[in-house]
């Protein structure tokens, strides 16, 4: 079982619509995939039309594994299933920091569902927290979103220092560039610097697309209703490039 | 895990998608399907309906061939490009490995046109999520429907299983599509159930049994005309020849006189199919052929085939003309009479005993024959007596299958276990000398010095070597199989069975003492 974050210290950059194609395009090329909403608001779930999970509330998340289990939900499509989160997920940093061992309980969590599937991947809420310590700590691979921006730059430079820091292995970390606008050289001209400085970041780019941000109408990923569209295809290359 | 388990369904009636949302409104959910085509295909099925007596229906469509299981699933693949009769023939694929488990030497012919609309159905929630799948498939024929459902339980929505199963109950109407769609199976089965009573004369308990074989012997007449697969030809002969060992093994029971008469009938009715059958046999494992032999022989053994199958044609003629002739209609509806009647049939000494003691000792005696020859055998055994061997145990199975209706299933198809698994191999040491000699004799009629007479006499070379050792692999076989039939188990099993007068003395269940009683030889 190998376990995918889809993670960024900033909002907004296309985590979730990251993480919800990716899980598509592992699901279609045979793997079994759970989508694991780690996310308080459910945004992976609503674009599943998957309801939020009512058993999982409070601690039971990282203490009842029969709930854990009981909670995943087959998606519409082949090999995928879902973990939808709910309101409390908000509260799992104060959970967490009751709790023993306060940065292994997603690992512990996770455990009951090694060996049913393939590829496991955590659509992560905005911040540093306890719980995005616990996904750098168990995740194989970080794929960070990153909006070519000066200020995503900045956010991305971050996250490197906190690795190093509290010493987390900065080579989980995979960056790639959402979003992008090529009518933008400002867009461009980051992409190149930050490449330069970097040799993690993916080949593949997400451009900005009307098709993708139709996810929330058509409530399914891009991928299932717009494959053919050159920026959704990206994202099952990013899948591929991902997975190598 | 833990996923509900799939249910199924039947309805003698279409699927009312609109009904089944009027009851789902409650819990604010839907059914919805597609709107599927329908398409006209074709049930198919082989003369014992194999497929049908599996619990499945075989259809093949424009698109697709599938057999539908209906306590279980839905197989399918693309439909064959060009014409088929026998499951070998199919491309590769999921329903062809079915069908050679269930029938590989028999045709798969029409049995009836159906329409066919098949479906996936989504049961959604109120956000439109699929909460469970259901499969489908509606058969009409004219004013009849079947229709069949599958559940696809969805894992964290089994509470929605539950629901549409309890709607699903409500409407379901159990009846297998034969029935529903007035299906025309065929009823044929090479093993018909005989029932006899245990006191009957066992004249009368004779009569019921040749009848019964001998309507086995009619019903394969017109599949054999036709020549729609070599089973027809099989079981007509073996049915025949099942009425005759049973009419010789019911020693005096028959009248002397007429029982000559009848071995005279049947030998002439037989005559003539003995070459077609042999020649059956050589195709039926032609492919086999092909492999024992190394690839340069195989254009000798090309020529070998065409010969064999000229044979194979002139003899089909000649039993076909045969079987429509009329004196064979006579005769064989002559034979059949004959034994409508039980008091009759012209008798013997002992037409009047009781048909269980009368054929318990007849199994008995029989059997210890066989122990008598089989505990003579060694390797060094000539091949004579193995081939007396077999046909020893050719008549016990006959015997022990005729007398089978007065006796206690189980443990007489345990014992008919132990002897097929011996039969099987004397069968083929057999087999393998038959050919053996055929293969000489083609040798001796294949004319001309020329190139093919030297690749034929190069591949006839190469194929005697290999069934000569194969036959020498069968002895062993038949050895090591003896010792089990000839074992203390076996001979305590058949004394328990079939040693009337040790059981009426010892009504107790047998005790290990009893097991081990042997058979005096
Ligand atoms: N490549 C893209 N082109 C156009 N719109 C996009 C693209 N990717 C994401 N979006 C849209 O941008 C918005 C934010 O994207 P998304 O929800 O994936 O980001 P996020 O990082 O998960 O956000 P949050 O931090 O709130 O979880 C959404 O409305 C989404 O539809
Ligand atoms: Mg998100």
């Amino acid at each position: 079982m190998k376990l995918i974050a889809c993670y960024s210290n900033k909002g907004g950059v296309g985590k979730t619509a990251a993480s919800v194609n990716l899980a598509y395009a592992s699901a279609l090329s045979g793997n079994r995939t759970l989508l694991c909403d780690l996310d308080p608001q459910g945004a992976s779930g609503f674009y599943f039309r998957v309801k939020p999970s009512e058993k999982l509330k409070n601690t039971t998340f990282f203490e009842d594994t029969k709930k854990f289990t009981d909670s995943i939900r087959e998606s519409d499509f082949h090999n995928l299933d879902l973990l939808p989160a709910n309101i409390s997920f908000r509260d799992f940093d104060i959970f967490l920091s009751r709790m023993k061992k306060s940065r292994s309980r997603l690992n512990k969590a996770l455990k009951p569902v090694d060996g049913e599937y393939d590829i496991v991947l955590l659509d992560c809420p905005p911040n540093i927290s306890l719980l995005s310590e616990n996904v750098f700590k168990v995740a194989d691979r970080i794929v960070v979103p990153v909006i070519p921006t000066t200020l995503s730059q900045r956010t991305l430079e971050q996250l490197y220092d906190f690795f190093k820091k509290q010493g987390y292995k900065s080579s989980k970390i995979f960056p790639f560039f959402s979003m992008v606008q090529q009518s933008k050289s400002l867009h461009l001209q980051i992409m190149e610097e930050i490449r330069a400085g970097n040799k993690q970041v993916m080949e593949t780019w997400i451009p900005f697309s009307t098709h993708i941000e139709r996810m929330g109408v058509h409530r399914a990923p891009a991928l299932a209703y717009a494959e053919k569209e050159a920026a959704v295809a990206a994202y099952s290359q990013l899948w591929q490039e991902v997975q190598n | 895990m833990n996923l509900p388990s799939p249910q199924t369904f039947m309805l003698p009636a279409g699927i009312h998608v609109k009904k089944i949302n009027a009851t789902l409104k409650d819990a604010n959910m839907t059914l919805a399907g597609n709107a599927c085509e329908p398409e006209e295909g074709t049930v198919l099925d082989t003369f014992d309906a194999a497929v049908y007596n599996s619990g499945a229906l075989l259809i093949q469509t424009e698109s697709d061939l599938l057999r539908l299981c209906w306590s279980g699933e839905v197989t399918s693949q693309a439909a064959p490009e060009s014409e088929w009769q026998f499951a070998r023939d199919l491309p590769r694929g999921p329903v062809r490995d079915q069908l050679l488990d269930l029938s590989s030497l028999r045709a798969f012919t029409p049995a009836g046109r159906v329409t066919i609309i098949r479906d996936i159905l989504s049961l959604l929630d109120d956000e439109q999520k699929t909460c469970c799948r259901i499969e489908s498939v509606t058969l009409s024929r004219g004013k009849n429907i079947w229709s069949w459902l599958r559940t696809r339980p969805m894992r964290g929505y089994s509470d929605s299983h539950t629901l549409i199963c309890g709607i699903l109950k409500k409407v379901e109407k159990p009846g297998l599509p034969a029935e529903v769609l007035k299906l025309r199976i065929s009823d044929y089965t090479s093993k018909p159930d005989i029932h006899l009573s245990e006191n009957a004369p066992a004249r009368t308990s004779l009569c019921t049994i040749v009848q019964t074989f001998l309507q086995v012997t009619r019903r394969n007449e017109p599949g054999l005309i036709d020549d729609i697969d070599t089973e027809f030809l099989h079981h007509w002969r073996v049915s025949l020849r099942k009425v005759r060992s049973v009419l010789t093994l019911f020693k005096g029971v028959v009248a002397t006189e007429t029982l000559d008469q009848l071995k005279q009938d049947f030998r002439d009715i037989m005559q003539d199919t003995n070459l077609m059958r042999d020649r059956d046999v050589y195709f039926l494992s032609r492919d086999d052929y092909f492999a024992l032999v190394p690839p340069k022989a195989h254009p000798g053994l090309g020529i070998l085939f065409e010969l064999l199958q000229r044979d194979r044609d002139e003899a089909f003629e000649k039993v076909k003309a045969m079987l429509k002739s009329k004196a064979y209609k006579q005769q064989i509806k002559s034979i059949q009479k004959l034994f409508e009647n039980p008091k009759a049939l012209p008798k013997g000494p002992q037409a009047d005993a009781p048909s269980k003691i009368f054929a318990a000792n007849l199994v008995l005696k029989r059997y210890k024959k066989v122990c008598r020859l089989a505990g003579n055998i060694t390797d060094k055994t000539p091949d004579e007596t193995i081939h007396e061997l077999r046909i020893q145990c050719k008549k016990l199975r006959y015997l022990i299958e005729s007398a089978q209706p007065l006796f206690d299933d189980n443990q007489v198809k345990s014992l008919l276990k132990t002897l097929k698994g011996l039969q099987e191999h004397l069968g083929s040491f057999n087999d393998q000398s038959v050919q053996q000699a055929t293969l000489a004799e083609c040798l001796d009629r294949y004319p001309g010095t020329g190139p093919d007479a030297k690749a034929l006499a190069e591949s006839i070379g190469a194929l005697t070597a290999m069934l000569y050792r194969k036959q020498l692999e069968e002895r062993r076989m038949i050895i090591e199989n003896l010792s089990r039939f000839y074992s203390p188990d076996t001979q305590g099993a058949f004394n328990a069975l079939f040693d009337l007068k040790h059981i009426a003395a010892n009504p107790k269940p047998e005790t290990d003492e009893q097991d081990k009683t042997q058979v005096d030889s």
